[in-house]
C-alpha cells in the first residue's frame, strides 16, 4: 500500500508507516544505497538482514534524517522526511547499535532528561517513567548510575529511552550485539510487546535467528540494493519451495534386503541417501536439477513397487540462513530464474 | 526553552559528578597562575657579588634593599671572579676604589642573555630609585605612576589565556564526550534537538570555565600576592566575555577535529603558540611587526587588554575589545552550526 498523495487531509487510512521511496545515498562516487523502495505497513516489524556493508546502517540513518539522501524520499508515518525533518522527528524513536544513555546519570535522570528534550509534561512524563522502568525489570535500579548496569541492562534502558515519547516507529540498529543470550531473550520479549502494541518496527540485525523469530517480514539488502522482500514462507517457496524429505521405514523388511534396495534406489535416483538405523529413516536432499516435491512423488511410488514398507514421511523447509546466503552471495534476486530452475527429469530406469 | 534547560540541568548533573575532573582544572588553574606567573615576574634572590672593600658606593646595601638580589661582599676581587666562573654569584659589581674614579664595572658569566636581562632590570631599578645617593648624575620619572608589581601585570595576561585553556577543556568534554558516548543522537533526535543544544552547552561550559577561573583567582590572589583589583562587575563581565569567546571558536575547532585526542592536542599547542603571540608575556610593542599585526588580531590580546584595565585600573580599550571578542565568537558559533548541521550522522 502506498501513499499517492500528501497534502492536508488526504492521508489514506492505511497509509504505511514507514516508505521509502528510490532512496540513495552515495558517498563521492561511491554508491552506498541504491534507489531502495521499501514500505513498512504500520503495526509491522520489519527485519533487514545484509551483509556488513550492504548499506543498511545508512539506510536507517537516512531514515533519521541524520543523513541527507543523495536523491529519492521517504515517509515517516505519511509525514515526508526531507522536507519536514524536524515533524518527522517526534514520530519515530532510534535505538541505536552502540549503547547511547549517559552514563554519570541514574536511569530516572536518563528518562526524565528524554521527557524534557520531547516537551512531555511532568506528571505523563513520571507515569511514563515508572511503567517503562517496570517493563524493563530496572525499577530497583531506578536511581542507580547507568554506568553501572550491564550491558542489558543498559540496552533495555536505551529501548525504553526510544519508547518514552510513544512513537509510532521505532528504529532498531542491531539492538542485541554483543549481549549475552539471557539479554537477547530479554530485548526479543520486548520487541514482541512492542509489536503487540501496535509499534512499528524496522529492525536490522546480523542474526538469522532473530529476524527469523521475531519479523512480520524481512527485507535483505545486498549492495545497497533490496534483493528479496517477504514474510519467511515466501522468501523459502521462493527458493525452490521445500529441501528435503524423510521416510519412516516399515520393521518388516530385513536388514540385507533392505540394503540391496537401497543401493539400487541410489542407482535408480542418483541421489545420495542418508540411513538412520535407529530411528529405520532414511532421507535425502533435494536434487539440484528437480523440484522435490515431483521426486518425492516418484520416490515414494519406487517404494510401493519395491515392496519397501514404510509408515510415514516429512520434508523441510530451508531456514532463513539458507534463503539470505542464496541471495546474498549468489548474483540475483530471489526471483531469479537461476534460482528457480527445475526441469522435471524422470527417473533413470525401466 | 524546557530542552534548552534540560541540557544544561543535564551538563552541569555530569560536570558535579565527575569531581576528579573539577578539582583537576582548579588545580591546572592554580598551577598555571602561580609558577608561571612567579617565574615571569623574576627571581627575588640572584645571587649577586659586590668587590667594594672600602664601601664607597653603599651598592650593596641598595642592592640588597631592592630585594631582587642576594647580595654577597668580596675583599678579594679574584676569589670573586672565581666565584663568578664556577656560578656561585651570576653577576660581580666591581666598584672602582680610585677615589678619582666614578665608576662600577658589572660583571656577569655570559652564556645566559635572560640572566644578564634579569640583572640589568633589578640594577636599573636600583639605578633609577636609588640615583641621588649613589651620587650618579642620573634622573628619572614616570608619566603615569601605577602602584602595582611586575607579578601584578602579569596574572591579567595568564586570566586570559586560563579563559582559553579552560573553555577548551569544558568545551571539549561537552561536545566531543557525547560524539564519543554516542549520547549526542539523542539530543539531536530530539524536535529541534541541534539548535537547544548549541544555546545550553554555550552557556554550560562559560559558566563552568568562569567558576573554576573565578575559585582559582581567590585561592592564589592571598597567597601569590597579587591584586584582583576592585572592579568586581568588570571582572565578571571580561571573564564572561572572554570565556564565551573562546568557547565558540572551540566548538568550531571541536567540529573540524572531531576527536578528544586530537582535540587536546591542537588545543595545547595552539595555547602555548597564543600565550607568546598575544603580548600576555612578552608586551607587543617589543615583538616583531608581522607578530604584533598577529597579536591584534587574535582574541586573547583583547582579552588581556580587558582584564588589566578591570583588575590595574589601566586604560583599557573596553568596547572595541568586547566587539573583538564578539565577532569572534560569532565566527565561530556560525561556522560549528554550519559543521554540526551538515554532519549529523558523523558525529
Amino acid at each position: 500500500m502506498r501513499c499517492s498523495e500528501h497534502g492536508a487531509g488526504s492521508k489514506l487510512l492505511t497509509q504505511p508507516a514507514i516508505q521509502a521511496v528510490k532512496l540513495s545515498k552515495s558517498f563521492g562516487k561511491r554508491l552506498v544505497v541504491d534507489n531502495l523502495d521499501l514500505t513498512v505497513r504500520a503495526g509491522e516489524l520489519y527485519a533487514l538482514l545484509g551483509d556488513n556493508g550492504a548499506g543498511k546502517t545508512t539506510t536507517i540513518n537516512m531514515l533519521t534524517t541524520l543523513l541527507q539522501p543523495t536523491s529519492g524520499e521517504f515517509y515517516i508515518t505519511g509525514i515526508n522526511g526531507i522536507k519536514d525533518s524536524e515533524k518527522t522527528k517526534g514520530a519515530f524513536g532510534i535505538v541505536s547499535q552502540d549503547v547511547s544513555i549517559y552514563q554519570e546519570l541514574t536511569a530516572f535522570e536518563n528518562l526524565s532528561f528524554i521527557a524534557d528534550l520531547y516537551g512531555i509534561a511532568s506528571k505523563v512524563a513520571l507515569e511514563r517513567i515508572e511503567r517503562l522502568l517496570s517493563e524493563a525489570g530496572l525499577t530497583e535500579r531506578a536511581n542507580d548510575l547507568a554506568g553501572s548496569f550491564s550491558g542489558g541492562m543498559q540496552r533495555k534502558l536505551q529501548i525504553a529511552s526510544a519508547l518514552l515519547h510513544e512513537p509510532k516507529v521505532i528504529f532498531m540498529d542491531e539492538p542485541t550485539v554483543g549481549l549475552d543470550p539471557a539479554s537477547r531473550r530479554q530485548i526479543w520479549t520486548s520487541l514482541k510487546r512492542l509489536r503487540t502494541e501496535g509499534v512499528t518496527t524496522l529492525l536490522t540485525t546480523h542474526y538469522l535467528e532473530e529476524a527469523e523469530l521475531l519479523a512480520d517480514r524481512i527485507g535483505i539488502i545486498r549492495a545497497g540494493k533490496l534483493v528479496a522482500e517477504g514474510t519467511i514462507d515466501e522468501l523459502r517457496h521462493k527458493i525452490q519451495g521445500i529441501r528435503s524429505i524423510a521416510i519412516r521405514l516399515g520393521p518388516e523388511i530385513e536388514e540385507n534386503v533392505l540394503n540391496e534396495k537401497l543401493e539400487k534406489l541410489k542407482k535408480v535416483f542418483s541421489i545420495e541417501v542418508k540411513r538412520d538405523v535407529l530411528r529405520r529413516t532414511i532421507s535425502f536432499a533435494q536434487p539440484k536439477d528437480r523440484l522435490l516435491v515431483h521426486s518425492m512423488h516418484q520416490l515414494l511410488n519406487w517404494l510401493d513397487e519395491e515392496q519397501i514398507p514404510f509408515s510415514r514421511f516429512a520434508t523441510s523447509e530451508p531456514n532463513l540462513e539458507e534463503v539470505f546466503l542464496a541471495v546474498a552471495t549468489s548474483g540475483e534476486g530471489v526471483d531469479s530464474p537461476e534460482l528457480n530452475e527445475s526441469p522435471d527429469l524422470e527417473p533413470e530406469y525401466n | 526553552m524546557r530542552q534548552i534547560l534540560a541540557i544544561i540541568n543535564k551538563d552541569i548533573l555530569q560536570w558535579t559528578r565527575r569531581p576528579l575532573y573539577f578539582i583537576s582544572s582548579i588545580l591546572l588553574a592554580v598551577l598555571i597562575i602561580s609558577l608561571v606567573g612567579n617565574t615571569l615576574s623574576g627571581a627575588t634572590s640572584i645571587p649577586f657579588g659586590v668587590y667594594d672593600p672600602a664601601g664607597v658606593s653603599q651598592l650593596s646595601k641598595h642592592l640588597a634593599d631592592a630585594k631582587k638580589f642576594h647580595v654577597t661582599t668580596y675583599d678579594d676581587l679574584h676569589k670573586a671572579e672565581s666565584d663568578l666562573a664556577v656560578g656561585h654569584i651570576v653577576a660581580l659589581a666591581n666598584v672602582s676604589q680610585d677615589p678619582l674614579e666614578d665608576s662600577v664595572q658589572v660583571v656577569t658569566e655570559g652564556h645566559n642573555p635572560l640572566v644578564d636581562d634579569q640583572i640589568s632590570m633589578g640594577l636599573l631599578n636600583v639605578l633609577t630609585q636609588k640615583a641621588t645617593e649613589l651620587n650618579l648624575p642620573l634622573h628619572t620619572a614616570v608619566l603615569f605612576p601605577v602602584n602595582f608589581s611586575l607579578r601584578d601585570y602579569i596574572t591579567p595576561g595568564l586570566a586570559a589565556y586560563l579563559c582559553y585553556v579552560l573553555a577548551s577543556m569544558n568545551l571539549g568534554f561537552s561536545w566531543i564526550y557525547e560524539w564519543t558516548e554516542k549520547t549526542y543522537r539523542q539530543i539531536i533526535l530530539a524536535p529541534n534537538g541541534l539548535q537547544s543544544a548549541i544555546a545550553a552547552k554555550t552557556f554550560t561550559v562559560t559558566v563552568e570555565a568562569a567558576t573554576v577561573l573565578w575559585i582559582a583567582l581567590c585561592l592564589t590572589a592571598p597567597t601569590n600576592g597579587f591584586t584582583l583589583g576592585h572592579n568586581f562587575p568588570g571582572l565578571v563581565g571580561t571573564t564572561l566575555a572572554s570565556v564565551f569567546a573562546f568557547t565558540c571558536i572551540g566548538l568550531a575547532a571541536a567540529c573540524l577535529l572531531k576527536t578528544i585526542r586530537i582535540y587536546t592536542m591542537t588545543v595545547s599547542i595552539v595555547g602555548v603558540a597564543l600565550m607568546f603571540a598575544s603580548g600576555i608575556i612578552i608586551p607587543v610593542e617589543a615583538m616583531p611587526q608581522w607578530e604584533q599585526f598577529c597579536a591584534k588580531a587574535l582574541p586573547m590580546y583583547y582579552s588581556a587588554d580587558a582584564f588589566k584595565g578591570v583588575m590595574l585600573g589601566v586604560p583599557a580599550s573596553y568596547l572595541k575589545d568586547f566587539l573583538v571578542l564578539l565577532a569572534w565568537a560569532a565566527a565561530g558559533l556560525t561556522f560549528a552550526a554550519v559543521l554540526l548541521h551538515k554532519r549529523k550522522a558523523a558525529m
